[in-house]
């Protein structure tokens, strides 16, 4: 029976001194210790052993169970501890290699444009209200007193959706839906994407950006007009700018007029970017049309008002000296991050 | 809008010393002008000259020698290879230093050992077509048919000199997409006379029974007329029409094609002009579908 102990006794120390893992150990004192465990099996066995021998059996087992209880303890530390070290050696961070760096996006030069603009306008008191792309026809042509014959509605001008659903032709779409839900004093400017069938090339595409403008007050009057948009000119392009208004004609307005601003590169001279005349043009603008107030439910015996619109994307091309418009629709960074 | 200078000068009496001017403000009276040309600056130093005498090259079999007349003292000795030339013949003679279209320089120089002044030359090398001077051969010289004076300079002898200038015409002025439309806008602007055109109509017979008129849609055409002319000869138009027509960019057919064109771009009023022989039945003025 000695023998068997010493036995089970080194068959215990070198399975637990190999165990490596807490699982197996577990299991290692489960096979010895447990309840029907070698060493308990043997503990139970004692009673069947003569008295002569029992009390050395028994101090055998007794000092045999604790040192495997001890090394159980011993090895389950040391396991502990190993796993540990792994751990953090699998978690440990090289606070010394080099972060990587975020793409950051750039504001759109069209933004930049539309931003500045808005904030100019702001300024003077306008808000800023936006409208659908897909626009009824009421509200692209109709409201604007656009006859029914008129060849902006020309089906090879305007991406019709449906007979009477389209892809706005114009931010002036917004005014007739603004004026027709709100009461004067109405003082708003609409940024937005118009939509007009066109080839793509340096100078047109068939998606551009226009921004529209619209006061609706009692006793509004031309010179408020010339005073508003040669402000916005001066504000926007340097206080050195002068402008004139060249008469023009727009279904939405009478008297309708465009205006022209000194040339921002050679301050009227005659260049390369004027064309060689001193002047560019920089936006359409007249009275609002007394119909189109009246189809839209405004007094026009009691109120008047100004509109103005004016495409961006050129702006923005004149303003960075960019030189293809098709440059705004790639989105390529390296051209986004120039501004 | 293209508008002729010359055809404008009709109207109203605009002196030409500064036409940006001009162009700046009819703009600002409400005539957007885009963009004017001055026509002929690339022609110089080239005249009106008429072959004396024509003699045989002693070393080249292909090239002639001309002796021709430009109203100086002394004629002008040109070597040219040309085959139409003949003596008495009519033609544009670039002289020495002269400067044609494109670019081209002409100057003195020597053919197979002969002196020659100058060029005689073709409509090509005038920057001219053949629907500009429908009798010229086009790959020869241009032999002149037109009442021109030897030693007069070739752009005021083919009326090649002008000025023509691009209106922004909005949708709201129909009434300015003529010359008449635009010289009452000049004169407004200039705040001077206009001259209308008389208009001395004699009653003519009734035209009924050889073409007739039948079904005008009121709603398409307020008033259509007819009218038939008869013994006409069909030929090319004179100088000056065909000088006028080529300027606003309507290319010179022949003379009852170019009369129509010309009185609908002076006037503003559309007209055509049928071939009595060819039209069967009634006209009918409706909509095509």
């Amino acid at each position: 029976m000695k023998d068997i102990i010493e036995k089970i006794k080194d068959m215990a120390k070198k399975e637990i001194n190999e165990a490596s893992n807490i699982k197996v150990l577990e299991e290692l004192r489960v096979k010895y210790l447990g309840k029907k465990g070698e060493i308990t099996q043997k503990l139970k066995e004692l009673s069947a052993v003569s008295a002569e021998f029992k009390p050395i059996l028994g101090k055998l087992l007794n000092d045999v169970k604790r040192d495997i209880e001890e090394l159980l303890a011993f090895q389950m530390e040391t396991v502990r501890n190993l796993a540990m070290k792994e751990e953090l050696e699998r978690e440990k961070i090289d606070i010394t290699i080099p972060g990587k760096r975020h793409v950051v996006g750039a504001r759109h030069p069209l933004n930049i444009i539309t931003n500045e603009i808005v904030r100019v306008f702001s300024s003077m008191g306008f808000s800023v209200v936006a409208g659908p792309e897909i626009e009824w026809e009421k509200y692209n042509f109709d409201m604007l007193n656009m006859p029914k014959n008129h060849p902006a509605r020309d089906e090879s001008d305007t991406f019709f959706i449906s007979d009477e659903l389209a892809l706005r032709t114009q931010t002036s779409s917004v005014q007739a839906r603004y004026m027709e839900t709100h009461k004067p004093p109405i003082r708003i400017v609409s940024p937005g994407r118009v939509y007009r069938i066109d080839e793509i090339d340096a100078t047109h595409s068939p998606m551009f950006h226009q921004i529209e403008g619209l006061i609706v007050e009692q006793g509004i009057n031309m010179g408020h007009l010339k005073h508003t948009l040669d402000a916005f000119a001066k504000a926007f392009y340097g206080n050195e700018t002068k402008t004139r208004f060249r008469p023009h004609h727009f279904q939405f307005t009478e008297p309708s007029a465009e205006m022209d601003m000194s040339c921002f590169n050679c301050g009227g001279a005659g260049c390369r970017v004027c064309k060689n005349e001193g002047w560019i043009e920089l936006l359409g603008c007249g009275m609002v049309h007394p119909k189109v107030l009246d189809m839209c439910g405004i007094n026009a015996n009691e109120y008047t008002g100004f509109a103005f619109g004016m495409g961006l994307d050129r702006a923005a091309m004149q303003k960075f000296a960019i030189n293809n418009l098709k440059l705004f629709f790639e989105n390529d960074v390296r051209f986004l991050k120039q501004f | 809008m293209l508008l002729s200078w010359d055809w404008l000068r009709d109207f109203v009496d605009i002196k030409c010393n500064d036409i940006k001017g001009f162009c700046e403000a009819m703009t600002m009276s409400g005539s957007k002008v885009e963009s004017f040309e001055v026509l002929g600056q690339e022609i110089q130093n080239v005249v009106v000259g008429k072959i004396i005498k024509i003699k045989k090259h002693p070393d080249a079999e292909k090239l002639v020698i001309c002796t021709v007349d430009i109203g100086a003292e002394e004629p002008l000795q040109i070597v040219t290879g040309a085959t139409n030339v003949f003596e008495s013949a009519v033609v544009p003679v670039a002289c020495h230093n002269a400067r044609l279209p494109g670019g081209v320089k002409i100057k003195k120089t020597k053919l197979r050992g002969v002196q020659s002044d100058g060029m005689l030359c073709s409509l090509k090398e005038l920057g001219l077509q053949l629907c500009d001077f429908p009798y010229a051969q086009e790959d020869g010289i241009l032999i002149l048919k037109e009442d021109v004076h030897v030693g007069e300079d070739i752009l005021t002898a083919l009326k090649l000199k002008d000025i023509v200038i691009d209106f922004e015409i909005t949708s709201n002025r129909p009434d300015c997409l003529s010359v008449l439309g635009l010289a009452r806008e000049a004169a407004a602007t200039y705040n001077i006379a206009i001259k209308e055109p008389m208009f001395n109509v004699k009653q003519f017979e009734d035209v009924k029974g050889k073409l007739d008129i039948k079904e005008v849609s009121e709603v398409l055409c307020k008033r259509y007329m007819l009218h038939e002319i008869s013994d006409v000869q069909v030929s090319y138009s004179p100088l000056w029409l065909r000088a006028r027509l080529k300027a606003v960019g309507i290319r010179p057919v022949n003379n009852i094609v170019d009369i129509t064109n010309y009185v609908m771009i002076e006037l503003g009023q559309p007209m055509h002009a049928f071939d009595a022989d060819k039209v069967e039945g009634a006209i009918c003025v409706r909509r095509a579908h």
